[in-house]
């Protein structure tokens, strides 16, 4: 990947789109950490976050979901969610090791707030399945939900509408609105261009791994150098 | 569950009452010689819950033999001082040893910790003025009498080692119950997902590999000093192997699983009183067995007969 700079404001949605290959996960990798980038500076809230480990940028309010299905699969759906919370624990190492008070403490304001994501989330009545046997689109909200946990400021989805059917699909951009209405800032990468043009303010076209355009959703729909890259150049065809 | 628990604290009963029936010397050694390896076989359980496998636990074991051996020959401690220490000890050579390793993903860790095994048994043998070399460490001292039990026969060891065994048991249930049993199983089935929920999974691949290890370094100390001597022949890749084979086979899904594992398996070839040499060949025919028809171990054999009784 090169030269792709943006900025993003906080309380918006980015839309993050081009054809397969552009690089979209990859970018991912690199901002959330997993992937360490060859040059450049990623900057969250003024503060320099490039080089830091997954899990250090998870604490600075940055947290992800997966393109594929990632989840505790062996775990119920509570489980998953009671798991995700793991930054907010206040209970060092023998606190969690002999269950003190103040673990216990903790631990139930975990719980409720476990329990009022997987309601958000619509996810309720299916909180003691294991994750592994929900259906697809039920997954994908979970994986949602586990990001939520840590009420992050800054929320990266890889393709969350993948494997929902049109109703879901609907359902699920009304809570993402609602999110964003509550303060997080998203941004989502997808392939469904009416729903991803209805959802941002802002979109950017990443293509061979380089950023070919940006602006909001009527400037990219006719931005010539985007149909290109997605319908190929007119002379060709 | 309380089922579950009734069953794993009937089976310490019977060992507790056991000798009340039977004093012979030979059954009490095994006993014995099978609760060491429990509780080693519970600390490789523990660092295969992060989804690491550990090639070399034999080594955390030497590393306790010998450093308690010394303590008390040497640094002149009473055993109850050393014992503790030698558990610390091997924890400590663990961190110095996952610290570098556990941070890279993959089988390097395996492959690590095999090949430091090996340096470590290649050390034993080749520093004699220490370590004894081939010939060993011998006349390690038995225990000091704790209060008023002297460590003279069999019985003293048998219910030291049960009171380690309960003790590990405990730690090891606990750890499983706790949140840090949760993030461990979490980083097992997912290490991206965990990573992306803040979770150090380096931080916590440590913690289970040094827990591990100084569990192994506590059996090792009470090996040395119940035998009275200690080798390099008895912490080779062949125990390290062992251990992961009890787990396997008595099943990592619960604590009781790497238990049942190490007796089946010491059990079965006293039974059928074959010559030591043909041992391996049992436990690869009883692992193949276990791998192929009971993948959850022998745990899970009760919940197979009544899955399979309600079709």
């Amino acid at each position: 990947m090169s030269e792709v700079s943006f900025e993003l404001e906080a309380g918006t949605i980015l839309g993050l789109i081009g054809p397969n290959g552009a690089g979209k996960t990859t970018l991912y990798n690199i901002i959330s950490g997993f992937l360490p980038p060859t040059s450049g500076r990623i900057y969250f809230r003024g503060e320099d976050i490039t080089g830091l480990r997954p899990d250090q940028i998870a604490q600075k309010g940055l947290r992800r979901t997966f393109q594929t299905t990632n989840l505790f699969k062996n775990k119920t759906v509570l489980e998953n969610l009671i798991i995700a919370h793991h930054l907010q624990v206040r209970a060092n190492f023998w606190d969690l090791l002999i269950n003190s008070a103040r673990a216990k403490v903790s631990e139930s304001k975990i719980h409720q707030s476990s329990l009022d994501i997987l309601q958000f989330m619509g996810l309720t009545s299916m909180k003691d399945e294991l994750a592994k046997n929900l259906p697809h689109g039920h997954q994908r909200a979970l994986g949602v939900a586990i990001a939520l946990a840590a009420s992050p400021q800054l929320l990266l989805l890889d393709e969350p509408l993948t494997g929902m059917n049109a109703e879901e699909s609907a359902q699920f951009i009304k809570l993402l609105r609602t999110l964003r209405d509550q303060g997080l800032t998203l941004i989502v990468v997808e392939h469904d261009m009416k729903a991803i043009m209805g959802l941002s303010q802002r979109i950017v076209v990443l293509n061979y791994g380089r950023k070919i355009a940006e602006g909001s959703p009527q400037e990219i729909q006719n931005n010539p150098q985007v149909i290109e890259a997605y319908l190929g150049s007119e002379r060709i065809i | 569950m309380v089922k579950k628990k009734l069953s794993s604290w009937s089976f310490f009963l019977i060992i507790f009452v056991f000798p009340f029936l039977s004093q012979d010397p030979y059954v009490l050694n095994i006993l014995i010689t099978t609760g060491i390896w429990t509780v080693a076989a519970w600390g490789v359980r523990l660092i295969m819950s992060t989804g690491q496998l550990t090639l070399g636990h034999a080594a955390y074991m030497a590393i306790g033999a010998y450093s308690s051996a010394l303590l008390v020959m040497k640094g002149g401690l009473s055993f109850w001082i050393a014992f503790p220490l030698a558990g610390i000890i091997s924890a400590i050579v663990a961190l110095l040893i996952g610290y570098p390793t556990l941070r890279i993903k993959g089988v390097y860790f395996s492959i690590i910790t095999f090949a430091f095994a090996e340096i470590i048994r290649l050390i034993i043998i080749h520093w004699p003025s220490l370590l004894g070399g081939y010939g060993g460490l011998a006349k390690i001292p038995a225990p000091d009498p704790f209060l008023t039990i002297r460590f003279t026969s069999r019985l003293p060891y048998y219910y030291l080692l049960l009171a380690l065994a309960i003790v590990t048991y405990v730690v090891m249930v606990r750890i499983d119950q706790s949140r840090l049993g949760k993030i461990f199983s979490s980083i097992h089935e997912s290490d991206t997902l965990a990573e992306s929920i803040g979770i150090n999974i380096m931080k916590y691949k440590i913690i289970a590999f040094c827990i591990g290890c100084f569990f192994a370094g506590l059996s090792g100390s009470f090996y040395a000093h119940y035998f009275n001597f200690t080798s390099p022949e008895f912490f080779t890749i062949w125990q390290s192997i062992y251990c992961l084979i009890f787990v396997l086979v008595g099943g990592g899904g619960s604590v009781f699983g790497p238990l049942l594992g190490s007796f089946f398996l010491t059990l079965i070839p006293e039974i059928l009183r074959v010559a030591k040499e043909y041992e391996p060949i049992i436990y690869a025919v009883i692992l193949i067995l276990i791998m192929f028809l009971l993948p959850g171990g022998l745990i899970s054999l009760p919940m197979r007969l009544r899955g399979k009784k309600s079709f």
